[in-house]
């Protein structure tokens, strides 16, 4: 339970890092998608490790695996088909939970698995853990 | 009766209708047919009535092909040959494994699988197989349990029965008038005709030193599917090249079925069902019979995805079996991440607690089917064996295709298994460095090598067995097999050794 406080205070210290000169600069842009707000977003999404340092350990794997897609920019729209950022927006993690155990069954359903050291993963949870090791 | 070879005097010939090389389980099954006929049948063995290691030397050879146990230690050599250490897999091949697959170079056989029904219902009644156990809705409803929910994959029953046939059916055939047993004899050469149409003798040597022939209308070869080859190859007094050889076809094809530990799951509760799968601590039996079921991947999705047949068996490993190397140091993370993930991914009401208890772990085992391939083969090496015949050298070769279908069998399997919430898989076949794991081995299987063609440009032996090239000479035993499938060896060895007998009482 500790691990997980101090993990959501450094998410929330970040995510604050991001939004401070976003705020002062380009206050309008704060609803843009496009600037570092993601790393907010997959502070958020990464909340669904109850032990955030083991997703990083698998994260960090396969990132080193497909360096390409070290940020949260790119895993963000790749992982979710509609916007999370919309579901997150009241602070509710349950229609997120949803949307990413559909789109989990969905990849293992199509066969969409990569391995990692040998272990079957399916996209989603290699992304998901991808961003946790971002944040 | 049985006859002690190494007491006739050498110059000797014996004269019979059948003469039988190799009393293993095609020779056996092939002589039993005509216990009581009126036809005189030999049936020539190496051995004796127990293993010894002077004859078992004989079976050396040198490989240069894939990884290979000890040739001396693949198949046995003495009176009911290799079925003395027979694990007694078995199950019919399937209509699947006889076709013909436009993917697969040289696949197919050139008779139906339903020919051989009448032959397979002889085979299973002489080994004594329960055949409903096959059905997996009666072993379903015997054991209480279902299947696993794997969609892709195809739950075959196999029954496991090892029959010694040298033990099962000595009485038999010691009885038996007129099928004489010739033990510690070793067929030396094939005798031809000038034009190499027509074997006239057998050649035989005992390690006592004597020497004598045996003459007979027909001659079977069920020697197995390397010393087949090798009896044809040294046989090269007329045709240089060998007997039936002259398409230089002769060893080529040699195959064995891949089946090897390549991954490891982490089971996600402690109740999976895996009685059917005689994947628990202690082997399920019914009676004498054991039930072991294996995954077989779908024809749908092989023709979808253009591989080659492959089954996994799994082999549950109790907690007291736990040892540090199974896992790796990611393993701890991994079932950290997939237990939070499959927290999302299950309802609350149906979610099963993780205990890891009693299962640690559950082994998987890949079967695979290899694809016909002419530059893996079995030829003579230049060293000699206590006779002065030649040893054998065996290449055993794969091809791209069986690694490709091994690798996306268990991508396959690694997303069924956690969709249906049975656990993770970790895949040695994706550790590896793009090649086969440290643990491929085969099950020392030995087919291919004097394969059946209705074409003689295309096969060593016609549908019927006999040498294209050669009137009288037969094949029985899994060298005749153009393809390998997943069918299990010795049960269908058994089918075409009846089939062949029933042919030649035909001709007789």
């Amino acid at each position: 339970m500790l691990g997980q406080i101090s993990y959501k205070r450094r998410c929330l210290f970040k995510a604050a890092l991001c939004l401070i000169p976003a705020t002062i600069f380009s206050p309008a842009k704060l609803t843009n998608k496009n600037i570092r707000a993601s790393d907010y977003l997959a502070c958020q999404i990464a909340q669904v490790f109850s032990r955030p340092e083991s997703a990083k350990v698998i994260g960090r794997e396969y990132l080193r695996l497909w360096p390409e897609e070290a940020d949260t920019d790119f895993l963000i729209p790749r992982i979710f088909s509609s916007h999370p950022d919309e579901l997150l927006r009241y602070g509710e993690m349950k229609p997120l939970r949803e949307m990413i155990s559909a789109q989990i069954l969905s990849d293992f359903e199509r066969h969409h698995v990569l391995a990692v050291r040998g272990w079957i993963f399916s996209q989603t949870e290699l992304r998901l853990c991808a961003l946790a090791a971002l944040v | 009766m049985f006859v002690d070879s190494r007491n006739i005097p050498t110059g000797h010939n014996v004269q019979c209708d059948i003469c039988v090389i190799g009393a293993g389980a095609a020779g056996i099954s092939f002589a039993r047919e005509f216990i009581g006929k009126s036809v005189n049948v030999c049936l020539m063995e190496s051995g004796g009535l127990q293993s010894d290691a002077d004859t078992q030397y004989l079976c050396d050879g040198e490989n240069t092909g894939l990884p290979y146990p000890p040739l001396v230690a693949t198949r046995l050599r003495f009176f009911g040959g290799t079925t003395n250490h027979w694990a007694g897999y078995s199950r019919p091949y399937s209509n699947w494994d006889f076709q013909k697959r436009a993917w697969i170079t040289d696949s197919g056989w050139p008779i139906s699988r339903s020919e051989l029904d009448p032959y397979y219902d002889r085979a299973i009644e002489m080994l004594g197989f329960p055949k409903e156990y096959w059905d997996l809705k009666f072993l379903e409803a015997k054991l209480g349990e279902s299947r696993l929910p794997l969609t892709e994959f195809v739950t075959n029953v196999h029954l496991v029965k090892p029959v010694r046939m040298g033990q099962t059916f000595r009485a038999a055939i010691e009885k038996s008038d007129n099928v004489s047993t010739y033990l510690y004899a070793n067929v030396i050469n094939l005798e031809v005709d000038e034009f190499a149409k027509v074997i006239t003798a057998v050649r035989i040597a005992t390690l006592s030193g004597n020497h004598f022939s045996v003459s007979a209308k027909y001659f079977v070869l069920a020697a197995g599917g390397i010393e087949n080859p090798r009896i044809l190859l040294l046989s090269n007094s007329v045709q240089k090249e060998g007997l039936g050889n002259q398409k230089g076809l002769v060893g080529r094809y040699f195959t064995d079925r891949p089946e090897f530990l390549s991954g490891v799951i982490s089971p996600s509760r402690k109740d999976l069902p895996l009685k059917i799968y005689g994947g628990t601590q202690h082997p399920v039996t019914i009676g004498q019979t054991q039930i072991v079921s294996l995954f077989f991947l779908s024809e749908e999705s092989q023709r979808k995805r253009e591989s080659v047949a492959s089954c996994i068996r799994l082999v549950a490993k109790p907690v007291e079996s736990h040892s540090e190397s199974v896992w790796d140091k990611l393993s701890r993370h991994v079932n950290r991440v997939t237990d939070d993930l499959s927290h999302i991914t299950t309802p609350q009401d149906q979610r099963i607690n993780y205990v890891r208890q009693p299962i640690d772990h559950i082994e998987v085992h890949l079967g695979l089917e290899p694809v016909p391939n002419p530059e893996s083969r079995v030829t003579l090496s230049n060293e000699v064996d206590r006779l002065g015949l030649r040893r054998v050298r065996v290449n055993w070769q794969l091809s791209e295709l069986e690694l490709k279908s091994a690798r996306e069998t268990m991508e396959i399997l690694g997303a069924e298994v956690a969709r249906a919430n049975i656990g993770r898989l970790k895949s040695l076949l994706h550790s590896a460095d793009n090649g086969w794991p440290e643990t491929f081995k085969g099950v020392s299987h030995h087919l291919g090598t004097t394969r059946m063609a209705d074409d003689p440009t295309r096969g060593v032996v016609d549908t019927n067995c006999k040498v294209h090239e050669i009137s009288n000479l037969y094949i029985a035993g899994s060298s005749v097999f153009p393809a390998a499938g997943l069918g299990t060896t010795t049960l269908m060895i058994i089918a075409l050794a009846i089939r062949l007998a029933d042919h030649i009482k035909g001709s007789l």
